[in-house]
């Protein structure tokens, strides 16, 4: 499969799946609930288009399956950041930190030269 | 089981049965984690995101980059805008010589319709060379570039709609743009070809051009003939664009037949199906040109449409008979999780 790194970088939804498992491993639904937290309800993960985000960071090695348990009598799997898939995280969340400031500088720019 | 989750199970039937076998459980845990109490609740019914999802899902698995049918979509794409792309190197050639722009000695195709700079000869003037998008969409797809084709595609099939041109005739239009969308997605690695299959549409193109036009030249001077049509009437229903294709459908299907049983090792899945896929839409395209006249050569034209639809058929079932014996048995391989432990 395609890494989720191409040349358009990170997908949002893959940043927000790594970012969720940044702390702590977590099941299906639990990805899907703190991605909607991190993403202040703006991303509401369905169910098909978790696996497919997750099958595509599974086949890049970035997440792998930490753990499986029995809840309710269903079974949950539980997800974990791999080494490189932190590496990867950490280098698209630099990224967005060094887009975030050129826009705030041009921003502060434009407000110093005044109304157009 | 509740009902709930009953159709939660039923919804993930979509799926390929590697898959499923492998990721039902969790993927029926997390749907009923989401639903909460509702769960239990008889009438709960899987809101209709999520039915859509799993169906991309679905999709997505069956048309990775590896799997057969992946690969047959691709090739369905490639070859329906390969032709595409040649047939609008003779349209712009057509248009070019319309207008006085191609040193031929004599004239092919209708004249330029509207007055010289008017507004009606321009907007002829631009739908003739929309066909240009096409043969960008090939361009970009043999160049590893499926986003550029896709917009060029769907915005060529949206200037053929617009256009008064013969909707049979955009059956396979319709089709490869459909598999153009659905097989190059994210998951399929870009693959750039060589830089000459690019060129093909142009030199075969190029050569059709000069065939059509010597035939329909051919044609128009011996009209006044006493034996027009003669012969000609043989030949009429092979010059439009699913005529065309007919023919190179057909020779394509016997180069395969003949390179199956002769070299084992160019066995494939997805050429034999990609090529009967398309004949489909080309023999429905064929079958739209029958006439319900009864004059000799009425009945002539109709006998030969008949029989290029009839020998699509068996080229097809052929062909697809041979493409689904190579075809890998299990499902397409399931990307999971648990495998890249």
């Amino acid at each position: 499969m395609l890494s989720p790194m191409n040349s358009r970088g990170m997908t949002e939804q893959a940043f927000l799946v790594l970012t969720a498992l940044a702390d702590e491993s977590r099941h299906g639904y639990g990805i899907v609930q703190e991605v909607e937290r991190l993403s202040e309800g703006r991303v509401q993960l369905k169910i098909g288009t978790l696996y497919g985000v997750l099958d595509r960071l599974a086949a890049d090695e970035l997440l792998s399956l930490d753990r499986e348990e029995a809840h309710q009598g269903r079974l949950r799997r539980y997800y974990r950041l791999t080494d490189r898939g932190a590496h990867a995280l950490e280098a698209e969340a630099a990224r967005r930190t060094e887009t975030a400031r050129y826009a705030t500088e041009r921003l502060r720019a434009r407000h110093a030269a005044g109304p157009a | 089981m509740n009902a709930l989750e009953h159709r939660y199970r039923r919804i993930l039937r979509l799926l390929p049965a590697g898959y499923r076998a492998e990721r039902e459980e969790e993927m029926v845990s997390a749907f009923l984690d989401g639903a909460g109490p509702a769960a239990d609740d008889a009438t709960a019914r899987p809101r209709w995101p999520e039915i859509v999802s799993v169906a991309a899902l679905a999709l997505r698995i069956r048309l990775d980059g590896s799997g057969a049918w992946g690969r047959t979509v691709r090739l369905t794409a490639l070859i329906g805008l390969a032709f595409q792309a040649t047939m609008s190197c003779v349209y712009l050639a057509q248009t070019l010589n319309v207008h006085g722009l191609l040193p031929l000695p004599f004239p092919t195709g209708e004249p330029p319709i509207g007055e010289p700079a008017s507004a009606e000869r321009l907007w002829h003037l631009a739908g003739d060379l929309s066909s240009l998008l096409w043969i960008v969409g090939y361009v970009a797809l043999v160049r590893a570039r499926p986003r550029v084709a896709k917009t060029a595609a769907t915005l060529g099939l949206i200037g053929y709609a617009l256009s008064p041109a013969d909707t049979p005739e955009s059956l396979v239009l319709v089709v490869a743009t459909l598999a153009l969308l659905a097989g190059y997605h994210r998951d399929v690695p870009a693959h750039r070809q060589p830089r000459w299959p690019a060129a093909l549409p142009l030199v075969a193109g190029a050569a059709l051009f000069l065939i059509v036009s010597t035939a329909t030249w051919a044609m128009t001077t011996s009209n006044h003939s006493p034996q027009w049509p003669g012969p000609w009437v043989w030949a009429w229903s092979w010059l439009p664009p699913s005529g065309l294709f007919c023919l190179a459908l057909l020779v394509a299907g016997a180069g395969y037949v003949v390179a199956h049983r002769a070299v084992p090792r160019w066995r494939s899945a997805s050429v034999p199906l990609a090529l009967a896929i398309l004949t489909v839409p080309v023999a429905l395209a064929r079958l739209s040109y029958l006439n319900p006249g009864s004059d000799q050569v009425t009945d002539t034209l109709n006998a030969v449409t008949v029989a290029q639809a009839l020998a699509l058929v068996l080229c097809g079932t052929i062909l697809a008979v041979l493409g689904a014996r190579m075809s890998p048995t299990r499902d397409a391989p399931a990307a999971v999780i648990g495998a890249a432990e």
